[in-house]
């Protein structure tokens, strides 16, 4: 069995031997088939993981041998294995489909920092260390900043990427500070050890000790501080406003990773946070309905203005990007509900999201290729019977009236948790935001059949073999997902699985404190 | 407030504080890009002190003058003292850690101030937009 750590470690350093090779070998193409090779490899390692946690396991490394509290612990729960396998999805794809997209002089840089960006995402998942944390989460922001701002002969990408780079940083500034607060009341950094100590205060663990001071205020800050960095990361109103700014202006198979790798991060965070660190019976209990009522009505709100404002953009990227916001906003409404069943839903609209936000800018990026970013590009992609298909499912899922597809199942799972709450309001909301953002959905469907852009001349459309393949794969992912939650029960059961893996919080402290009673 | 030891941590919290509202409005206000670069250097050096003040370990009677371990090999007294009065090393770790990660960041943030500069002839913002480009 492969320890955790073997994947974020192995994405890390192919990432950075990458530019010593770039000094002995100069083709490109011995560049992408490294991208390639890579992070196929890296693909098939989250599986492993993945399908060990589904055995109900939960996979620990302690680096140095340092037995936790003592030294930084890896941990993995079926929840983060679900979801490193899902963003080392999204980067293979994205890898395979840079190789036709992306033609530049420092072609070996861009698949540096991509490879780092996964290597950054993974880590936060498999991460069982708050600071550990923080500094996967730099990795992640920092790959990110270099990759928006990787057409630098493009003065708004720097413009886009400075302003992406001044807030991130003072967004994962502020998770430093709740980290030090943690451990300033905690004198642990261990999220079983905090998440113990949260919950039976009187409790001494060797090396760390006990508690000091007065832990509910403490606490209190530090998920106040941190709920400002998660909802950046996740771009929820009203920290939503960098991402229709950033992605844009990266490379679109960048653009395509940004909801699988970074905005998931965000709404894993808030997850890991208020539901196994600081959840049910612990000394902010309180305190955890106004928290989940606050970010409730923060994700309700993007719910809505990013269908609002979806719908009257001109730029394809935009679009799509404000698609994200809306449908990251309903994330937070599943997530926030305090239930297992919130927590499921959640996760199965995060696979639904990415999956298909990534497909459309697959696709798109085809026709951007073809015509430029205006919104009528899109009609240029009726020349391919494929890409029009997976175009149209692609929408028709984020829209989520079609029950083949993943996205209409994650909205009936979003529906029963908010009604199993007796959050009726809530629910109004949600079919109200899928009602707005379904004007923008079918409105892009018209575009496609009627609008006729202009066609500029690119060798890259002479063969699109490479794309073709790719949102062939995504598009056969989002169909046998949705087939198998009807199909096949123990994809049901197996989402419930890994909605509970997050709330059930003692065995995730004896898996890591290494209990045995 | 007679205990002189509360009353200092008290004015650098304090401190600390007023730093870091001043170096949030100097990011979002400031027009100059080069002085919320600055600016957001003051906020996370205000962090990183936090973070060794958060280090102090309080000691009853007088502080240890002379230095501990200075002879090999240790003694277990001597070791026990240096656990009983020294001050918590870790939060120096984790300080030294986000200073490195500050440290890429910041050097990434420069060269794109440096590029923006060369496009627009102006740091300042305000004026970049406005369309008075040189």
């Amino acid at each position: 069995m492969l320890p955790p750590i073997s994947l974020p470690l192995f994405l890390m350093g192919a990432a950075f031997v990458l530019p010593a090779i770039s000094l002995v070998i100069k083709d490109p193409r011995f560049y992408r088939a490294y991208a390639v090779a890579i992070s196929l490899i890296a693909l098939l390692m989250a599986a492993e993981v993945a399908l060990e946690t589904y055995k109900g396991n939960i996979l620990t490394y302690w680096f140095g041998g340092f037995r936790p509290p003592l030294g930084i612990v890896y941990s993995v729960d079926s929840l983060g294995g679900t979801l490193g396998l899902l963003s080392m999805f999204i980067l293979a794809m994205s890898a395979i489909y840079s190789t036709w997209m992306v033609r530049s002089r420092g072609e070996y840089l861009y698949y540096t920092f991509m490879l780092a960006l996964g290597a950054g995402s993974v880590g936060c998942l498999y991460t069982g260390d708050v600071f550990n944390f923080f500094v996967m989460l730099e990795v992640l922001s920092l790959s990110a900043y270099v990759l928006v701002s990787f057409y630098r002969d493009n003065p708004k990408a720097i413009e886009a990427a400075i302003r992406y780079a001044m807030v991130g940083m003072v967004a994962t500034s502020l998770y430093l500070l709740a980290s030090f607060m943690i451990y300033g009341s905690y004198g642990s950094l261990n999220m079983a050890d905090v998440a113990l100590k949260s919950r039976t205060t009187t409790a001494i663990v060797p090396f760390s000790g006990g508690i000091f001071g007065n832990i509910v205020v403490s606490t209190a800050v530090a998920i106040a501080l941190s709920a400002w960095t998660f909802t950046f990361k996740a771009a929820i109103f009203p920290n939503h406003f960098w991402l229709p700014d950033a992605n844009p202006e990266a490379p679109t198979p960048v653009s395509a990773l940004f909801v699988a790798v970074i905005d998931l991060i965000g709404a894993y965070g808030v997850m890991r946070f208020l539901y196994t660190l600081f959840g049910e019976g612990s000394v902010i209990e309180m305190l955890r309905g106004d928290i989940f009522l606050v970010l409730h009505v923060l994700g309700a709100l993007s719910a809505l203005i990013g269908a609002l404002l979806m719908i009257v953009q001109t730029d394809i990227k935009k679009f799509i990007a404000y698609s994200t916001i809306s449908q990251m906003g309903l994330t937070f409404m599943a997530a926030t509900t305090g239930t297992r069943s919130g927590v499921t839903a959640a996760v199965l609209q995060l696979i639904s999201n990415s999956l298909s936000e990534a497909l459309l800018f697959y696709v798109v990026g085809i026709a951007i290729v073809a015509s430029g970013r205006k919104i009528e590009c899109v009609g240029y992609l009726k020349r391919n019977w494929l890409a029009s298909i997976a175009f149209i499912l692609g929408l028709l899922n984020l829209f989520g009236i079609v029950p083949v597809v993943v996205g209409f199942w994650s909205k009936v799972y979003i529906f029963m948790a908010l009604i199993g709450s007796g959050l009726l309001a809530s629910a109004v909301v949600l079919v109200v935001s899928t009602g707005i953002s379904g004007i923008g959905y079918v409105r892009m469907i018209n575009y496609l059949f009627k609008a006729r852009p202009q066609v500029r001349e690119d060798s890259r459309l002479a063969n699109i073999g490479i794309p073709l393949l790719v949102i062939a794969i995504t598009t056969s992912v989002l169909l046998l997902l949705g087939v198998s939650i009807v199909a096949i029960p123990e994809t049901g059961r197996l989402l419930d699985h890994i909605g509970g893996s997050i709330t059930d919080y003692i065995s995730y402290i004896r898996a890591v404190l290494g209990w045995s009673g | 407030m007679s205990d002189p030891t509360s009353l200092m941590f008290t004015t650098i919290f304090i401190c600390l504080t007023v730093n870091i509202g001043m170096s949030l409005y100097g990011i979002f206000v400031r027009p100059s890009l080069v002085k919320k670069f600055i600016a957001l250097t003051i906020f996370s050096d205000t962090l990183n002190c936090f973070a060794i003040a958060l280090g102090f370990r309080r000691v009853v009677g007088s502080y240890p003058s002379i230095a501990v371990l200075a002879a090999l090999p240790e003694s277990p007294e001597q070791l026990s003292q240096l656990a009983s009065t020294a001050v918590d090393p870790l939060p120096q770790a984790l300080v030294l850690t986000a200073v490195v990660i500050g440290l890429a960041v910041y050097m990434f943030l420069a060269g794109l101030i440096l590029m923006y500069y060369r496009y627009y002839k102006t740091t300042h913002v305000e004026v970049a937009r406005g369309g008075r480009v040189g």
